[in-house]
């Protein structure tokens, strides 16, 4: 927050290079006289109080080098708000979620959020990220009848996902998990030892939502530790806690949609079995959804 | 708070210390090679040019850096099970298309119109319900404006990444986490005037990155 203006600045200029004013502003705010560039992408972005954009202005009516600092200081801001914008816009998802999704809203997106038309269980278990994504086209150039292979063994994939068992892992049942998929994520690597996987998946149940976490190959956890389920929001470390994750790996957590819309990522913590509630900063794995 | 795992994309180490804002931050900006990688496709032009010759290893070059942004573009239009098809598709294109690439042209621009189109493709292939706002998004004037942006908002990453790390942080903390510089100054543990002259610094300095990549 901006700090609450002063009285009135004009009823007593101090000189330029005089003793400082009787009563002393903080040292961020402009002197008059005082190149202004500092303060100029606050006064952009809205974050400045009456009196320093005012004393700003003033600065800038006369101040040929602070004018030029302006144009700089506005391509800047312009070019990064517009990047902001198609970033944040691009990374809502318009086509992955089915119909019965709420639109999504992601607060620094100005753009209509897209609605998705796709129904039924579209959880496609897959790895993001392009080292993996890389290999077919590799392997496409080198091996042309390898496309088919690959395309076999995904489809076997998928048949045994949709039998409900993976690795010889037992999935939550398909009644408890039904209905439309909202996000699904890979569960990333932190600081569980590889392979170590998995995956998240946010299933809508009217306005609640059905958090399924499956990892795959977690090492148990030491004796007397366990694993706990988070919600976290990146950009403000806000942490909800889920709850235990079964021995099984596999769990599921309800929560009201509007909470989780409030958070962008799924975190597994190792935590101590010592009563601290609080993450214990250990974070095994993670998935952006 | 900070977090245990010196793995977690959200430690603030030496590298990537710009942002949390993790689709953003690793979709668009081209990743650097890595250590090993031969110099010589370092800039865009080489790597185009051996792109040219059938080096296969120019090719992993691009999908390494540019692979991500054309997922991001491509996920946000089409449905998640087609996503890695579209992107197979674009650089299976890029492939083919080596011989007859600019190597003064971007190749961001190039490699977007393709994924634009084969996104159309993908959605009007479909059988199931297709959304129609994703096609709308894609096609005419408008798909064009929109890759186009997308492409600009990474050149934007791509020249934030040549300033200095602390401008670098201070402007990613302020943009694209849209904090003010008061909770920047907070969260960084440092004066608030010394935030105020790093986001002023940077802004100019990125000024004159975009204009010396405008070509």
């Amino acid at each position: 927050m901006t700090p609450p203006d002063d009285p009135d600045p004009t009823a007593t200029p101090p000189p330029p290079a005089g003793p400082p004013p009787p009563v002393a502003p903080s040292p961020e705010r402009p002197h008059p006289g005082e190149h202004v560039g500092p303060s100029l992408p606050p006064l952009l972005a809205g974050e400045l109080g009456r009196t320093e954009t005012l004393q700003v202005a003033d600065h800038l009516q006369t101040c040929q080098e602070c004018q030029a600092a302006l144009v700089d200081i506005a391509v800047g801001t312009g070019a990064l708000r517009a990047a902001a914008r198609i970033e944040h816009w691009l990374a809502e998802p318009a086509a992955a979620p089915p119909s019965s999704a709420p639109a999504s809203s992601a607060p620094a997106s100005s753009a209509p959020a897209a609605l998705a038309t796709r129904t039924g269980e579209a959880g496609t278990p897959r790895q993001d990220g392009e080292d993996i994504a890389f290999l077919p086209v590799l392997r496409e150039i080198r091996r042309p009848r390898a496309r088919l292979r690959a395309a076999t063994a995904a489809v076997a994939a998928a048949v045994l996902l949709a039998g409900g068992v993976l690795l010889g892992r037992q999935l939550p049942s398909r009644r408890a998990t039904s209905g439309p998929v909202v996000a699904t994520a890979a569960l990333e690597r932190l600081a569980a030892p590889a392979p170590a996987g998995g995956e998240v998946t946010v299933v809508a149940k009217g306005k609640d939502r059905l958090l399924v976490v499956r990892t795959a190959n977690l090492p148990p956890p030491p004796a007397g530790d366990f694993y706990e389920v988070w919600l976290l929001a990146p950009q403000t470390d806000k942490m909800l806690p889920m709850g235990v994750l079964p021995p099984t790996g596999t769990g599921s957590y309800g929560i009201a949609g509007s909470i989780m819309q409030q958070f962008s990522a799924v975190d597994i913590s190792l935590q101590r079995n010592n009563g601290d509630p609080a993450h214990s900063k250990t974070s095994v794995l993670r998935a952006y959804y | 708070m900070r977090w245990g795992s010196g793995r977690d994309p959200l430690s603030r180490g030496a590298e990537g210390a710009v942002s949390t804002h993790r689709s953003s931050a690793d979709s668009f900006r081209a990743r650097p090679s890595p250590a090993g990688s031969s110099a010589a496709l370092q800039d865009q032009r080489s790597l185009v040019v051996a792109l040219g010759r059938g080096e296969e290893r120019a090719l992993e070059e691009c999908f390494r850096r540019h692979a991500a942004m054309v997922r991001t573009y491509v996920r946000h239009f089409v449905p998640a099970d087609g996503v890695d098809d579209v992107v197979q598709m674009v650089f299976l294109e890029l492939w083919r298309s080596r011989a007859r690439l600019d190597p003064e042209r971007e190749l961001e621009p190039w490699l977007l119109a393709v994924a634009r189109r084969r996104a159309i493709d993908s959605l009007r292939r479909r059988h199931d319900v297709v959304d129609a706002s994703a096609l709308r998004d894609l096609v005419g004037d408008r798909g064009e404006e929109i890759a186009e942006r997308v492409v600009w908002a990474m050149e934007v990453r791509n020249a934030l990444g040549r300033l200095p790390q602390a401008q670098q942080e201070a402007i990613g903390l302020s943009y694209y986490e849209q904090l003010s510089q008061r909770e920047i100054a907070e969260r960084l543990d440092v004066p608030l005037g010394t935030v105020k002259a790093r986001v002023a610094r940077g802004l100019a300095r990125l000024a004159d990155e975009l204009r010396g990549s405008d070509r």
